[in-house]
């Protein structure tokens, strides 16, 4: 007789596998511990003749060993193509139950230890100049905060201000002026703008910068912002000359 | 000549290698016997492309540049009395006694071992029929005990005697959910740590995202393996198209990785195939070039389960066949990339290369697939696959914590070092891949 394809699962696996109907069933038992990690004497073996339905017949329960025949071969067992073979763990103190899903401190790499590897992208990076080891790249990023750090002499909390070169003309108020942690480096411009064009209300997360209704509040870096007499734009102004 | 050999190894391999060249056959205008069909006086593809997958003997019979490696007897002795016994030599199909029992280390170094010299002598018998050897084509799981171990074995040994021939795999991924065999975790981290520097590209496929696939788009309600092997050789199939038909843009094996791997370790591209749905389904749905390129970003035509919108793109490579146009293709990548949720590295040039074949798709014979005029195959190298190497990785560590069935790796000669050595390199990767995400510039303007 030829090879079958069966299904073979238990609460950790599930797959198609070819089993012979020559092999003895101790033979069977063991390739079906290989598979599952249930061993042998703890496997209770479940036959659902129709692969997807809820119906089975225990084929071999671990806690009858003497109606277990093990000179008996596989073609005894009935099995048809495509039927599942399930197979439960007997053992009440198995480890398997913990690999489910319980929470183990995974293995973590630190930082030190992944800088002194050789063939890592960050060596990669570093001895090829790229990204942040960039040179080009760091002084564009220099020549940023300079900027910014004479913009920010420009300015003081309370100045009226707009806001030009990221998405059209948007004015406001300046509410903020500082560095913040949870943003990159350098300083930042908090803006209360008249209208809802902004991101949040003057949070970055759960932290308050200042406050101000919803959707009214941005954080730009100071070169984008230019203060000055910049009184609130009436929406309707372009309709009168109309 | 700019031959390809194609090495299938383990059950997985093998069987999808069959899908594989059924469909090869098919598509090139040969007989499962290995002789031309009926009314074509050339094999069709061109003479060169076609003379890359198969070699050509005095009789006028057609031979697949092809060898099936497998330590136990049953799937190789299906090749060999299946419909395309005749197409192989029998020294293409090798096959041991013993197999690997869903065990790395029979795999690698017992059982694995004694077949090793025979295979690469086999090998060695092929690639001296070539005239320009270009490299190897693996197909192998990842999870499986002679996938994982010898397949690592041989691709060891291939750069030791073929040193700097490109070497690319299709390798089976575990799924998310259910494993095939309870250190199916195992398996996957060691072969993974032994073959990281000797692949140059692999493209994975993992079981369970086909199975979705089969189920949502073919309508089939229990996929068994020949379905979702059948789909995946359509997709081999498209990544091999345009080495294997002579054509406008014809690739080479080496172009993948320049095209597609910034640094050798990071050569896991993501691949996605569209269009995926069945005969019924057929007349129904249109297959503009725009709707299966944008099909190719959703995640429902990914081979692996992972999500690109929380990851950037270091390279992406679109492959076409078919009823294409230049014009066409253009507007539609145009279009992909000005998503927002398609995301660049931006420390290093990302571009989107095109490659069209214009030999459509070939349906196969009983396949759910429908046939279409038109295919394409992304393969996109993103960092949004380090998902899949970090639940494989969190799985392995819930065993190696209680040291569960080590035993069965130390019986078999592997020293338990290997174990925590190869873990480590796969957190080197996933921090390799956090580090490839890291720096953009320009940074963000508003907050």
């Amino acid at each position: 007789m030829s090879d079958i394809s069966i299904y073979v699962t238990s609460d950790l696996t599930s797959s198609e596998r070819k089993v012979s109907p020559q092999w003895s069933l101790k033979y069977f038992q063991e390739r079906l511990e290989l598979i599952t990690g249930i061993p042998v004497k703890f496997q209770t073996i479940q036959l659902y003749a129709i692969s997807n339905s809820d119906k089975f017949d225990v084929l071999i329960d671990s806690s009858t060993p003497e109606a277990y025949k093990a000179n008996t071969d596989v073609s005894s067992l009935g099995l048809k193509p495509f039927c599942r073979i399930n197979v439960e763990d007997s053992n009440p103190d198995s480890d398997l139950k913990d690999l489910i899903d319980s929470e183990v401190k995974g293995f973590e790499m630190t930082e030190e230890e992944y800088q002194k590897r050789n063939n890592t992208v960050l060596k990669w990076k570093q001895d090829n100049k790229l990204g942040r080891f960039n040179p080009d790249a760091v002084q564009e990023k220099q020549q940023r905060s300079q900027e910014d750090a004479q913009a920010v002499e420009t300015m003081k909390v309370g100045d009226r201000c707009r806001v030009m070169r990221i998405q059209g003309e948007r004015r406001g108020t300046i509410r903020f002026i500082g560095e913040i942690s949870q943003l990159d480096d350098g300083y930042w411009v908090g803006i209360e703008f008249d209208e809802p064009a902004g991101k949040n209300n003057g949070s970055i997360g759960d932290q308050s910068f200042f406050q101000c209704k919803p959707k009214h509040g941005s954080f730009v870096r100071p070169a984008k912002v230019e203060v000055g007499d910049y009184p609130e734009l009436d929406l309707f102004s372009d309709d009168e000359e109309l | 000549m700019r031959e390809v050999v194609s090495i299938n190894v383990g059950q997985a391999g093998c069987q999808i290698g069959n899908a594989c060249w059924e469909l090869y056959s098919q598509e090139h205008g040969i007989r499962p016997d290995g002789f031309l069909q009926e009314g074509l006086d050339k094999p069709k593809g061109g003479e060169e492309g076609f003379s890359t997958f198969f070699s050509e003997t005095g009789s006028g019979k057609y031979v697949p540049r092809a060898l099936y490696v497998d330590l136990e007897p049953n799937v190789i002795d299906e090749v060999k009395t299946g419909k395309y016994s005749e197409l192989f030599h029998p020294e293409q199909l090798i096959s041991g006694k013993e197999d690997a029992a869903n065990n790395y280390a029979r795999g690698h170094y017992t059982i694995g071992r004694e077949i090793l010299d025979d295979v690469t002598d086999r090998i060695r018998r092929m690639t001296d029929q070539c005239d320009g050897l270009q490299g190897f084509l693996f197909t192998h799981s990842l999870g499986g005990g002679t996938g994982s171990g010898f397949g690592s074995l041989l691709l060891e040994q291939l750069s030791i005697d073929y040193g700097k021939k490109s070497k690319l795999e299709f390798a089976v991924y575990p799924a998310p959910q259910v494993s095939t065999s309870v250190v199916e975790p195992y398996n996957t981290v060691l072969t993974t740590h032994t073959t990281l520097e000797h692949a140059d590209c692999t493209f994975m496929v993992d079981n369970e995202a086909i199975y979705d696939m089969c189920r949502k788009n073919l309508d089939i309600a229990r996929p068994s393996f020949s379905s979702l092997n059948s789909l995946i050789a359509q997709v081999v199939s498209s990544v091999t198209a345009s080495l294997r038909f002579d054509g406008s843009l014809n690739v080479d094996l080496n172009e993948f990785q320049t095209n597609l791997v910034p640094y050798p370790r990071i050569h896991f591209p993501l691949v996605s195939y569209a269009p995926v749905f069945s005969k019924n389904r057929a007349n129904h749905e249109s297959n503009s070039v725009g709707e299966i390129t944008a099909s190719c970003f959703e995640p429902g035509n990914q081979m692996v389960k992972c999500d690109p919108r929380q990851g950037k793109y270091m390279a992406n490579c679109l492959l076409y066949r078919g009823d294409v146009v230049t014009r066409d293709v253009q507007n539609a990548v145009a279009q992909a990339k000005s998503k927002k949720s398609v995301q660049l590295v931006d420390w290093c040039p990302t571009g989107f290369k095109i490659g069209i074949c214009y030999e459509p798709p070939t349906a196969i014979q009983g396949s759910e697939l429908a046939s279409a005029n038109r295919a394409v195959c992304m393969l996109s190298n993103t960092t949004a696959i380090a998902e899949a190497w970090r639940r494989i990785d969190k799985k392995f560590d819930l065993m190696y914590s209680k040291r569960a069935f080590v035993h069965w790796y130390v019986g078999e000669g592997m020293e338990e070092g290997e174990f925590t050595e190869a873990r480590e390199d796969l957190a080197a990767l996933e921090r390799d891949y956090i580090e490839v995400g890291t720096d953009s510039f320009p940074e963000e303007e508003e907050y």
